[in-house]
């Protein structure tokens, strides 16, 4: 990442997959909330973007989007919302960033380590805010990333290879 | 090489994690008898359940009824809060992040908050 040069085309692709992210999220918080799911949590179809960068090697666009994503929220849905969506796709881009460097782990295993730091991030923000109240939570987040993680991967599956014809063979963001 | 979709030792990773949720999502529970309101990470009030209440911290109203609490109103936004329903069982909690306002059914266990 150091060495390379900021080109113009690396900075329009960056605005796509930000645009396609934030769009996403968008599109997410229109679907009702399903009665299984535990207050607040959301499927994460954004993250299928940082997750592609990061797995793919690009830390520092997929932390770019995060950000652009945490912007997105906080114009949105308020502070509170704004740095706990930043704080989820930080930490899920690092890990997942860190555990794709084995190139045997699998889709489904970095999705779903993805989506429970996504959710542990998010809830050590809300702890700040509220107290150890929320850790009530940690179970039914750890349980729903299980299931939102797989979905992640799921579509990764089949998309990636579009994705990647976009960044154009082997080059990187 | 391609990065496989599926490998046998994901079913450990997943097995662990629905476990460990499993275990406290599942764990016996026991109706609580008071509820503690907190607003800014200060304990605003401690209310008994068995008696039919309404107490409001700003703009949250909290409502004791049948021996469960829920909120029932609230101006924020995503309305998370209202949407947790009737707690009852100790550890029950419902919290309002705009407004920093959290609603708890007392008798939690503090060591699940510190150990998981």
């Amino acid at each position: 990442m150091v060495n390379k040069k900021i080109t113009a085309k690396r900075v329009a692709l960056l605005g796509v997959f930000a645009a396609v992210a934030v769009a996403l999220s968008a599109a997410e918080n229109m679907i009702p909330p399903l009665p299984f799911m535990p207050p607040g949590a959301k499927l994460g179809l954004s993250n299928i973007i940082t997750m592609f960068l990061s797995m793919n090697g690009m830390l520092i666009p997929s932390v770019f989007i995060s950000l652009a994503k945490g912007i997105f929220s906080l114009l949105t849905r308020g502070v509170t919302a704004g740095a706990m969506s930043a704080a989820g796709g930080i930490l899920s881009s690092l890990v997942i960033f860190l555990l794709a460097k084995n190139k045997k782990e699998s889709l489904i295993s970095l999705g779903i380590t993805g989506a429970v730091s996504h959710n542990l991030a998010q809830l050590f923000v809300s702890f700040f805010i509220v107290g150890d109240t929320v850790f009530y939570y940690a179970p039914f987040l750890i349980v729903f990333a299980v299931i939102s993680g797989s979905i992640t991967s799921l579509i990764m599956k089949y998309t990636s290879t579009y994705a990647a014809r976009i960044l154009g063979g082997k080059d990187k963001l | 090489m391609k990065r496989p979709f599926f490998r046998p030792s994901d079913i450990i990773l997943v097995a662990a994690l629905l476990v460990f949720g499993g275990v406290f999502i599942f764990m016996p529970k026991n109706e609580g008898k008071t509820v503690e309101i907190m607003a800014d990470g200060e304990l605003k009030a401690t209310l008994p359940l068995s008696i039919d209440t309404e107490y409001a911290v700003g703009e949250v109203v909290v409502v004791i009824e049948k021996g469960a609490a829920r909120i029932e109103k609230s101006d924020c936004k995503d309305k998370i809060c209202v949407g947790t329903g009737k707690l009852k069982n100790k550890g029950d909690t419902a919290v309002c992040l705009p407004n920093k306002v959290s609603v708890r059914v007392s008798g939690y266990r503090e060591t699940d908050g510190v150990t998981w």
